[in-house]
């Protein structure tokens, strides 16, 4: 099971903020069913994480005094609004791609495949050898 | 002129004579391995005998270990029992043996053979097949061949072939000199069964069944020429051949439980692939058998079996679940996954682009 727990840990935080790929998604579902051990580790991300949410919003430091004009004469009052202009766009854009990047996550699978490996070597043999082989494992996958 | 003519003219002749009465060594040689693994092929299933098996894999570091008892009437029914399973972890200082259960499927010495004797032209058109020597194993004569790929001259597998019953009683699988795959021989053999039986030894062992019979219980239906063309009408891809020379054997709709895939089988004479395509995405990962590893060495995410015999590779893409199982060397087997869909990387730039698609078609009064 370590190794199991290993390939998975570190998709943790990536589970609990819901960013992982369906494949990894289920990965970890799997192994979060079986594993006592990293459940529990996921549930102290969780904690963690809603601490971390419940602290109180920092407070910005004081603005710095604003320079007189600058060399080509510009007053300090328009530069600002320039600056604030810049930084509105820039955090309007930063925002859109924010907003783009978590849109366009894979869409969730619905449906679950259970493709039928066993089955299909069984398949394949009978076709590439014509058949002698034999184990448990043949036996149990066929209904 | 006409001394020069004369003396063309009965050159040619000479070398007709010479043609005609002295084979070439190649063509001596092509009859020789022909008929070897023909008599292998036949004897595998058609002569009686009781033996145990040893099967090396080898994938990456690791090597595993199964031994099979072996149990053939001679009219065509073989059965197989474990006997023991277990893994060989090599390790820095040395090697280690711990018990291992895989469930892995491990056709016999040479059954596979009996389907490519009737591929032989095929296996000459992709390999040099060479009588490299006599030997000796488990104390009988025997002849040892080598193949080798035609296109870069790697060595594929080396055979021993009994002498005197045609049995295979050693096959080695490599990709390349330096690098054996699996290995599966025959460390005791006897050609007498009717002795053993006789000394109160079991006749059949208490696990084993072709897979032929439980294959009945399942919907199969041949697809032909016209049923191909119809199904990639139907969104089914259905390559007609695959890269390394894996030519067209045959293709099945199956019915395996609730779900419809289709089998494609792809040959070259020796090693043999299958491709199932299931349409739809979504893998149940509860349902993979044991020992199923996420790998990206094909440059993808794809389920793989290591050391497992024969190979699976299993990747979603383009709405269908595709899986490849087959004993063809990784090289080849990484060329076919290559040529078929396989999931683009989805890279940051394209989630962003496929994000601001989704969020115009929620927000614009068009779409």
């Amino acid at each position: 099971m370590r190794d199991a727990c290993a390939a998975t840990e570190h998709l943790h935080s990536a589970w609990v903020d819901g960013e992982l790929r369906t494949i990894e998604r289920a990965r970890v579902a799997a192994h979060l069913q079986r594993c006592a051990r990293c459940r529990a580790a996921v549930h102290q991300l969780r904690v963690t994480q809603a601490m971390l949410r419940s602290l109180p919003a920092r407070r910005m430091p004081s603005p710095v005094p604003a320079p007189p004009a600058d060399a080509m004469g510009r007053p300090a009052r328009t530069r600002r609004v320039l600056a604030r202009s810049a930084a509105g766009i820039g955090a309007g854009l930063v925002m859109l791609m924010a907003a783009a990047f978590a849109a366009g996550s894979p869409q969730p699978q619905d449906r679950q495949v259970a493709v039928p490996v066993d089955i299909y070597v069984a398949d394949h043999l009978v076709r590439a050898v014509g058949g002698p082989v034999s184990t448990p494992a043949l036996l149990q996958a066929r209904p | 002129m006409t001394l020069g003519r004369r003396t063309g003219g009965l050159l040619t002749v000479v070398g007709m004579i010479v043609a005609l009465t002295v084979p070439p060594a190649t063509a001596d040689t092509d009859q020789q391995w022909r008929t070897l693994l023909g008599r292998a092929a036949h004897a595998a299933e058609n002569r009686a005998y009781i033996g145990e098996s040893i099967w090396v894999v080898h994938d990456g570091g690791e090597a595993s270990v199964s031994t099979f008892l072996v149990q053939s009437s001679g009219s065509g029914e073989i059965s197989v029992a474990d006997r023991t399973r277990y893994a060989v972890r090599l390790g820095d200082d040395g090697s280690a043996l711990a018990d291992h259960e895989r469930g892995w499927f491990l056709p016999l010495p040479a059954a596979d053979l009996s389907k490519s004797s009737k591929g032989l032209d095929r296996i000459a058109e992709k390999y040099d097949v060479e009588i490299t020597g006599a030997e000796r194993l488990l104390h009988r004569p025997c002849t040892r061949l080598e193949l080798r790929r035609r296109s870069d001259g790697r060595l594929a597998e080396r055979l021993w072939v009994d002498d005197a019953s045609g049995l295979l009683l050693r096959r080695e699988t490599y990709a390349g000199e330096e690098q054996l795959l699996r290995m599966v021989a025959y460390n005791k053999l006897d050609l007498d069964p009717a002795a053993l039986t006789r000394s109160g030894q079991p006749t059949r062992p208490s696990r084993g069944q072709r897979t032929s019979q439980v294959r009945r219980e399942q919907a199969v239906t041949e697809v032909d020429e016209t049923g191909r063309t119809a199904l990639r009408e139907a969104g089914w891809l259905v390559p007609d051949a695959m890269p390394a020379q894996y030519q067209w054997e045959g293709a099945f709709a199956l019915s395996a439980g609730d779900t419809q895939p289709l089998q494609t089988v792809y040959s070259d004479g020796l090693y043999t692939v299958s491709l199932f395509e299931h349409h739809g995405v979504g893998l149940d990962l509860e349902a993979l058998p044991e020992g199923a590893e996420l790998s990206d060495r094909l440059g993808f995410a794809a389920w793989t079996w290591p050391g497992a015999v024969p190979q699976r590779l299993v990747w979603e893409a383009e709405g269908t679940t595709w899986s490849l199982v087959g004993d063809a060397p990784p090289d080849e087997l990484a060329a076919m996954a290559a040529q078929l869909p396989h999931p683009s990387s989805d890279g940051v730039l394209a989630r962003i682009l496929r994000g601001l698609g989704r969020l115009w078609s929620w927000v614009s009064p068009w779409s």
